[in-house]
């Protein structure tokens, strides 16, 4: 299920909640797995056991290292069994069909996914992506990894465990709670009024984020995306592109935020996910406020054990190399996301050599232009269909195709012009900083003024959902 | 403990009152409908509740009939989609649903065709014209343009709209045997008078007497001058199928007008054929549509493979006997054809499934064959292609 449908708006949420607060304190955690189960397994009937397996191991693995203690072989073992696991699942659901694609390719064979099935059964498909599977796996890896480095105890209830892996909030698009980040919370919460109000805002903002921007500009891409490439005007390819950027945004931060209000509600506090990051002047901030909790994973998990920035300038190199090409493929399985995570490696790099004395020194007008410039062209790689489609599409960015302008380019430009400025203002902080303002001076009017608001936000987003002519979910690919 | 704020109480409560209403609501709604509920506004079949097994649940069917299913039946629908498309106005989307709303009036947007799909329609055309043309049969072609064409000067700038005037002209120009109809300079000039429907995508009787007008000096009947009808207004309610996209109230509602020559309908027996099912009638329109959504229905009734009308026409009057290849622009125009043809023979390839030999049609035996169509569906129809299976032709 997600969370922009009116099943779950208006009947599961409900529904649960209900259950989840009259239920006492010791079976929330049940109310929690259960409702979770049902969620994922709305959309994923059959890969729910995936999800099932990968709990269950690290859950295992946590209770056999915990059982070692002290002990630093079979704490090894158990936690190369779980990471293997977790990348193992990865590896067949994620990335066999492009492992394969290449090795076709390579080797002139012809391995065809599409008519292969897990131990042979017909309803466990090899080319089908469980959903959020790139989200969960390393959810419940996080687990291990920190038991393992010792720095959370281990979880003997599986049903708290199972718990944690399951909250439906964060379980298909993030953001990547780690165990560590609500550890505490899954034993004992409270869940307070004013919690459950910061809940609501944050919900609501998220949801017409997403249902409200998100899908309105997002069908301009759409409709872009499907042109031929060769015939788009300059303009075209600029509004489109910058559509995309603004969908990605709208949708993948809205849908965190919805994710953190739900927890909120149910009484978790998750951890920040987007912070304005297309007000960045380097791409190195780029992604510290980009998809945090990701960011934060690979640096917890992969950069730091590998040395950090502490074993010397090269070494530093290649670890920043190997974190960025990995974050690239965890995006999808393409060699346009190989090439887009790697590209990000190497500005980081340079950013991190010499480009960022540079960029300091210059107006902060031309570091955030270089930033959204890297990012925008970061975007064509990221959501076109493969390598030549994107060469083709940057060609007509920069008037490759000898056309400046022509009528369906004006046309959306006539059609979408307002939605455009409400995306600019609405990726920056000035939304938030006019509030803050006048709620220093008016806090009455701004607190009772918010009540209609958000009702009307949620209102108008219902309205939305109720003809979803357009609604994608953008990350069945990650 | 710091106690909470009235303010955010007063949200939770009203957020809580909403998630808690408007599920109650639907599910009362939902349950209180019939199954195979139709939407006369939206003129469809609602979703209905999906089988629940094993399978439907693996294959994910029951999950997305029963998202379909809650939507469909969702309290108040219409009013959200009436609260979405206004908003979608305000956000500047001069399009919505690929209808154009300009001037009071809605417009279906064309902007473009496939050209192989066009041209295979056309060569299935032109072999069965030139198959005719042998035995003398007179073969005529009217391709109505669209309210979108005849109203392109409301329309948004830059918004892409295709030139209809150059697709029929190249629709025209594809064989001898087939006379053209021109009826595109008569309506255009027409252009402020009651042609077509604001909230449908018909032409109004007015525009359809006006082609039928031109269609006498190419067809060689002497057309009735509008002094030799009473127009009957049958309704002022109609709200048509592109109202019943966009659900736009702001739109005026339509009327719909009956030329009743000033002698009466003319004697005649309509017999409606689908399949094995066939209904006779005495008289052209389908009254009982009028009081209904789909009013348009009430031009010979929901559109059927094949209709039949003989009509007693006095023998200087009478042209003979007419086969009608067609789309539902047809359905207004025949009420003017009968008064000249005393046999006449309506096929709409699209409703035509079953194989050709099963109708009991010989269409040699013809004195005339008209095709009628509009832009629109003529560009993007499939169907008359079928017209290579019928008699007569080898493919």
């Amino acid at each position: 299920m997600v969370f922009s449908t009116t099943v779950f708006l208006y009947l599961f949420l409900p529904l649960v909640l209900i259950l989840y607060y009259i239920s006492p304190t010791k079976f929330k955690n049940v109310i929690i797995l259960l409702s979770g189960l049902l969620f994922y397994s709305w959309g994923e009937p059959v890969y729910v056991v995936v999800m099932i397996l990968s709990t269950m191991i690290d859950y295992c693995a946590g209770l056999i290292m915990n059982k070692f203690e002290g002990r630093k072989l079979p704490r090894r073992i158990c936690l190369i069994v779980s990471i293997c696991m977790n990348v193992g699942l990865l590896a067949i659901f994620k990335y066999s069909g492009f492992i394969f694609e290449n090795i076709n390719a390579v080797f002139g064979t012809n391995i065809d996914i599409s008519q292969m099935y897990i131990f042979g059964l017909d309803y466990l498909p090899m080319d089908l992506l469980p959903i959020g599977i790139s989200f969960f796996t390393f959810q419940s890896m996080s687990y291990t990894i920190d038991l393992y480095l010792g720095n959370v105890k281990v979880q003997k209830n599986p049903i708290t465990f199972a718990a944690f892996v399951t909250l439906f909030p964060q379980i298909v698009a993030g953001p990547i709670v780690r165990y560590n980040d609500i550890a505490a919370e899954l034993e004992s919460r409270s869940i307070t009024l004013d919690l459950i109000y910061d809940g609501i805002i944050k919900f609501v903002i998220g949801l017409s984020k997403k249902v409200l921007i998100a899908n309105s500009i997002g069908s301009l891409w759409t409709a872009v995306k499907a042109t031929d490439f060769g015939q788009l005007s300059m303009l075209g390819a600029w509004l489109g592109i910058l559509a995309f950027t603004f969908q990605i945004y709208f949708d993948f931060s809205g849908y965190s935020d919805m994710a953190v209000g739900l927890g909120k509600i149910m009484g978790f506090n998750f951890p920040k996910n987007f912070d304005y990051p297309y007000m960045s002047k380097s791409i190195s901030e780029f992604w510290r406020r980009w998809h945090i909790t990701l960011g934060a994973w690979f640096r917890s998990y992969i950069y730091i054990p590998l040395g950090g920035n502490r074993r010397g300038k090269w070494r530093t190199v290649f670890n920043l190399a190997v974190v960025w090409v990995i974050t690239g493929i965890w995006h999808g399985a393409s060699w346009n996301f190989v090439l887009w995570g790697s590209l990000y490696g190497v500005v980081i790099i340079c950013e991190r050599l010499f480009l960022k004395k540079l960029l300091d020194k210059l107006p902060a007008a031309i570091d955030c232009i270089y930033t959204m410039l890297l990012v925008i062209l970061g975007w064509v790689l990221f959501d076109t269909p493969d390598l030549p489609s994107a060469g083709a599409y940057i060609s007509a960015m920069f008037g490759g195709t000898g056309i400046l302008a022509d009528d369906a380019a004006l046309y959306q430009l006539t059609n979408y012009g307002l939605m455009f400025i409400i995306c600019i203002i609405g990726c920056t902080d000035l939304p938030q900083r006019a509030v803050k303002a006048l709620r220093n001076k008016l806090a009455p009017v701004v607190n009772y003024a918010g009540v209609l608001v958000i009702t009307a936000m949620l209102l108008l987003s219902t309205a939305y959902l109720v003809d979803a002519t357009y609604n994608p979910f953008l990350y069945f690919n990650f | 403990m710091k106690k909470t704020e009235l303010y955010k109480l007063l949200t939770i409560i009203v957020i809580c009152i909403a998630a808690l209403i408007i599920p109650t609501a639907t599910l009362i709604r939902a349950s209180g409908m019939p199954e195979k509920s139709f939407s006369e506004t939206e003129n469809r079949y609602l979703a209905d509740f999906p089988e629940f097994n094993m399978d439907a649940v693996l294959s994910e069917e029951f999950m997305n009939g029963f998202e379909e299913y809650f939507s469909d039946r969702f309290i108040l629908r219409e009013e959200w989609i009436n609260i979405k498309n206004n908003f979608d106005r305000l956000l500047g989307k001069k399009e919505i649903k690929d209808i154009f709303t300009e001037d009071g009036r809605m417009m279906e947007a064309w902007k473009g065709w496939d050209e192989k799909s066009v041209s295979e329609n056309l060569d299935a055309m032109k072999k069965f014209a030139d198959t005719h043309a042998e035995n003398e049969q007179k073969i005529y072609f009217m391709l109505s343009p669209n309210a979108q064409e005849i109203y392109k000067d409301t329309l948004p700038a830059f918004c892409g709209a295709a030139d209809q005037k150059s697709f029929i002209d190249m629709c025209y120009g594809i064989s001898d045997n087939i006379t053209p109809i021109d009826i595109y300079s008569c309506l255009y000039a027409a252009r402020n008078d009651y042609i077509f429907y604001r909230t449908d995508h018909h032409w109004t009787s007015g525009g359809a007497f006006l082609a039928y007008r031109d269609a006498g000096e190419y067809m060689g009947f002497t057309p009735y001058t509008i002094d030799k009808f009473n127009i009957e207004h049958a309704s002022d309610t109609f709200r048509g199928t592109l109202y019943s996209q966009t659900l736009d109230n702001s739109i005026k509602p339509d009327i719909i007008d009956f030329y009743i020559p000033v002698t009466g309908e003319p004697k005649l027996t309509l017999t409606a054929i689908s399949g094995e099912n066939s209904e006779t009638r005495d008289s052209l329109y389908f009254r009982e549509y009028i009081d209904k959504k789909d009013k348009y229905s009430s031009f010979l009734g929901l559109n059927v493979p094949v209709i039949e009308i003989n009509t007693e026409l006095s023998e200087d009057n009478d042209k003979g006997s007419l086969l009608i290849f067609k789309d539902s622009y047809a359905n207004s125009l025949i009420p003017f054809l009968v008064n000249h043809y005393s046999k006449i023979t309506v096929l709409d390839l699209r409703y035509i499934n079953t194989p050709f030999d099963t109708i009991d049609i010989d269409t040699n035996s013809y004195d005339s064959i008209l095709f009628v169509y509009n832009t629109i569906t003529f560009s993007e129809d499939t169907n008359i292609r079928k017209l290579c299976f019928l008699d007569g032709i080898d493919s």
